[in-house]
């Protein structure tokens, strides 16, 4: 319905028709209405629904603009329904195809016009539609292109092409089907159905490489008997080998290799990767090993003398010439350490002399002014004159050994720190990593009588220290082993002991009884005279029946050392078993309750079960 | 804006001795005046280069010597060419701090050294005896200062025949002549020690020994001598030691083949 404008609805309900004020809004309304029937496409009664505004978004179809027919220039072809000839066949089967005629305006007049065409024209169309179509080639036959088909004959057959397991008769079949399918392998390995002609032979399962083989074979064998390998050029000779060298058997385990690359799954991938890394990272540190090993084996070798690499570099003359340059600089090095020992005036002319031969090329002619002049103005007090000054270079190599030696030259011992003080190399030296090694190697040199501060800091009397040192780091390392050794001594002696007395019962007992009894008096003296008596006797392994404390090894360690061992020892703790023992002993039964708690209390430690059974056995023995 | 630092000569070390030290006097003496209540001993502490050396103030532009923080002015600054002393009174000893201060050339930090001041005789008894007899007490160090890969300038005022100097009287040659400088004396100036100890040659004080004419070779070789000689009791203790080892180690054997066949 249109819109239903006010006057509609008031004529609707009956309403008196308004005149005045509400004149401007039909007016309006009827503008937009207007409007809307103005739009094409769009129905009247569409618009109205939509409202008074225009949508954002104006749905206008507008007619399609087609595209202006396309203009030929050309004009249309000709085409004719003609026979052709397919060179590729060989029925002589003459098919029909549609052909273009060519316009004949450029084509070229024959020169004689041999056989007296004349030039064509428009009005000679019929005639010549025969003439290009069968002269000129079929486009497609040379796309037919025929395998090389080895062909035998019966006797070259018989002669050279047989083989187990082939007969003629497949042989042929094999050759046809191969030729037929253009030597396409997997065409013919499916088509491949041999059925031998007699009967009795099941047609064998032929593979792809089977075939392949055999037919390469045949090939190989008829080029060779075509050209002799001698006279085959080198294309010839390659496709001789390629055919030669096929290895059926090679070429299935790739395909199945190539198969199995294709089925794995994304785990064995995987596992594959980690493989080899794997294989990667040993190869690599064999190498490395090898490397390793080798330097091992040569370091415990002698050096080797001549190698070959280092002399060859002085074979030169000026190579010679450098190194003897080099040698020279290095003794003069040598000297200068010996010069200072010897720093007599005197000597500071000739020694000034004495370096300037052997002085480097730069400075000779400076070193023979000077040697001159130190030799004509020498004063009487032997004092190098002016003229041995330094060149005006004054770099520290231009200075004699001599000089050095006045001004106190040397190459540094630590490169890079500025300022070091002589003492505090003597002090470096006597203290070491540790403060107790410290201590230890201050107390042996107290005991050496060697002050505190050395007073004089001088490089000789540093380097002489620094050997000293370098001694008593080695004494205190032997003591220290030695302990150690003393420690293991005693541990075998002891077990020594425990097995001779288990060996020899009643011997041992006997002995046992001497000893503890001999102890007993002693441990209310004190632990350490026991053990002494105990480390003695195990010490002797019971060639010295004197019990005395005589100088033996083991004395000198309970001697010196104010404190007792950390670690204590075996034939220690023995000792103090059996004190306890004795001790608790004084009351038979508290005795024997004592030991056996003591023995349970010690079970965890077999070594000193087995002792301290062996002290109970002979406890009860003597009880 | 200053001259860059010249480069420094590689593989090179210059070294040189010079005596830190002190004397110490009891009061009174004629040296100190009129020292203050309760100071028994008067003394100085010094740095002197060898008699027979080089020049010191080369390489050595200033000392700071700082004293017990009870004195006035506990920081003594002198700079070159002075004696590098301190002369004062006092009762008690205590460890000096010596700040030396390098050349400009040498383009060096400072550093210290410390001294500890002896007042009281020391050593055996016939050095103290001694020492109570000629009422001086010396306590002195020889120390040997490394400058390592020094700059070419400084090098260059190290190795100068000028150091030598200070060592030489001038004097005329002859009529007509100009003055010179000439050495007279007995050992030949070089920075090396000394063969023998000299008498002292300024004469500061009285004994040669202060002076720092003590610091000889013969020295040297004495405390050489020390340390060589302890190095072969040190090798009579180091062969002892080897001895009872291979004995330990025979014995070991012994016992174990005893134990392993039982």
């Amino acid at each position: 319905m249109a819109g239903a404008t006010g006057r509609d609805m008031r004529d609707m309900l009956g309403l008196p028709t308004e005149v005045d004020a509400p004149r401007p809004p039909p007016l309006k309304k009827q503008k937009t209405a207007e409007k809307r029937t103005a739009e094409r496409g769009m129905a009247r009664e569409v618009s109205a629904l939509m409202g008074e505004r225009a949508p954002p978004v104006a749905v206008i179809q507008t007619k399609p603009k087609y595209k202006s027919k396309s203009q030929r220039l050309q004009k249309v072809g000709k085409w004719e329904w003609a026979p052709f000839e397919n060179q590729a066949r060989q029925d002589g089967l003459m098919l029909k195809h549609w052909s273009k005629r060519k316009e004949a305006k450029t084509r070229p007049k024959p020169l004689e016009g041999t056989d007296g065409v004349t030039a064509p024209t428009e009005a000679d169309g019929g005639n010549r539609t025969e003439a290009p179509a069968p002269e000129a080639p079929y486009k497609f036959a040379r796309y037919n292109v025929q395998v090389e088909r080895p062909s035998y004959t019966e006797e070259v057959y018989t002669n050279h092409l047989k083989k187990d397991g082939w007969s003629k008769e497949e042989t042929d079949y094999l050759m046809d089907l191969v030729s037929e399918y253009y030597q396409k392998w997997p065409v013919v390995h499916d088509r491949y159905e041999f059925k031998p002609s007699d009967h009795s032979d099941q047609p064998k399962a032929r593979s792809l490489e089977d075939l392949k083989a055999r037919y390469y074979c045949v090939s190989a064998i008829l080029l060779r008997l075509a050209t002799p390998i001698s006279s085959m050029n080198t294309a010839q000779y390659s496709l001789y080998e390629t055919l030669t060298n096929f290895n059926p058997a090679e070429e299935s385990s790739r395909k199945n290799l190539a198969a199995g690359h294709l089925t794995r799954t994304a785990l064995e991938a995987q596992e594959e990767e980690l493989l080899l890394k794997e294989l990667q990272r040993i190869m690599l540190s064999q190498k490395q090993m090898e490397v390793e090993r080798r330097d091992i084996r040569d370091r415990l070798g002698y050096p080797p003398s001549t190698n070959a690499g280092i002399a060859m570099q002085y074979n030169t003359s000026a190579a010679l010439a450098i190194l003897y340059q080099n040698l020279l600089a290095a003794d003069k090095n040598k000297r200068n350490q010996r010069m200072r020992h010897t720093n007599e005036p005197a000597n500071t002319p000739a020694s000034a002399q004495a370096p300037q031969p052997a002085s480097a090329g730069g400075r000779d002619g400076s070193a023979t002014h000077r040697d001159s002049l130190s030799n004509a103005t020498t004063t009487p007090a032997g004092r190098p004159s002016r003229a041995s000054l330094p060149g005006p270079t004054g770099t520290a190599n231009d200075l004699t050994p001599a000089e050095k030696a006045r001004f106190l030259i040397s190459p540094p011992e630590k490169a890079g720190s500025s300022i070091s003080f002589g003492s505090d190399r003597l002090h470096r030296l006597r203290t070491m990593k540790s403060t107790t090694q410290t201590q230890k190697v201050g107390a042996v040199l107290t005991q050496l009588n060697i002050p505190e501060t050395l007073h004089v800091p001088s490089q000789r009397v540093a380097d002489e220290f620094e050997k000293l040192v370098g001694r008593i780091g080695m004494l205190l390392d032997l003591r220290k082993n030695k302990e150690k050794e003393e420690n293991e001594i005693a541990i075998r002696s002891a077990e020594k002991q425990l097995k001779a007395r288990t060996a020899a019962g009643t011997e041992g007992g006997e002995r046992d009884e001497s000893r503890v009894e001999s102890s007993a008096p002693a441990t209310s003296g004190g632990r350490r005279s026991s053990a002494q008596q105990i480390k003695l006797e195990g010490g002797d392994g019971g060639n010295r029946g004197v019990r005395k404390r005589s100088a033996s090894l083991t004395s000198e360690t309970s001697g010196r050392s104010s404190k007792r061992p950390k670690n204590i020892t075996f034939a220690l703790k023995l000792e103090w078993f059996e004190a306890t023992i004795l001790t608790l002993a004084q009351s038979v039964e508290d005795a024997q309750i004592a030991r056996k708690n003591l023995v349970f209390q010690l079970a965890h430690n077999h070594r000193l079960t087995l002792t301290f059974f062996a002290l109970v056995a002979t406890g009860h023995q003597r009880h | 804006m200053p001259a860059p630092t010249s480069k420094r000569i590689r593989n090179t070390q210059l070294r040189r001795h010079f005596i830190i030290g002190n004397e110490s006097y009891v009061l009174p003496h004629p040296l100190f005046p009129d020292p203050p209540d309760g100071h028994t001993k008067g003394w100085k502490v010094y740095v002197r280069p060898l008699p027979n050396g080089p020049d010191m103030t080369t390489w050595l532009k200033k000392v700071q010597l700082k004293l017990h923080h009870t004195y006035a002015n506990a920081s003594r600054t002198i700079e070159a060419p002075g004696p590098f002393e301190v002369s004062e009174t006092g009762y008690g000893e205590f460890g000096v701090e010596i700040r030396l201060y390098f050349a400009p050339e040498s383009s060096e930090k400072a550093v210290y050294r410390e001294h500890y001041l002896v007042l009281a005789p020391y050593g055996t008894d016939e050095q103290k005896a001694r020492q109570e007899r000629e009422n001086l007490v010396v306590s002195e160090r020889l120390e040997t200062i490394e400058f390592n890969e020094p700059t070419h300038d400084f090098f260059k005022t190290m190795v100068s025949e000028d150091q030598f100097e200070w060592l030489k009287v001038l004097e005329g040659r002859g009529k007509g002549r100009k003055k010179e400088l000439v050495f007279h004396g007995e050992t030949e100036p070089t920075a090396q020690l000394p063969e023998r100890p000299i008498a002292a040659v300024h004469g500061d004080s009285g004994t040669g020994m202060a002076a720092g004419g003590a610091w000889s070779r013969l020295y040297e070789r004495q405390v050489l001598g020390q340390l060589q000689q302890s190095g072969a009791s040190l090798d009579q203790a180091l062969e002892h030691e080897r001895r009872e080892m291979e004995s330990r180690r025979r014995k070991m054997e012994e016992l174990g083949m005893a134990v392993a066949a039982k």
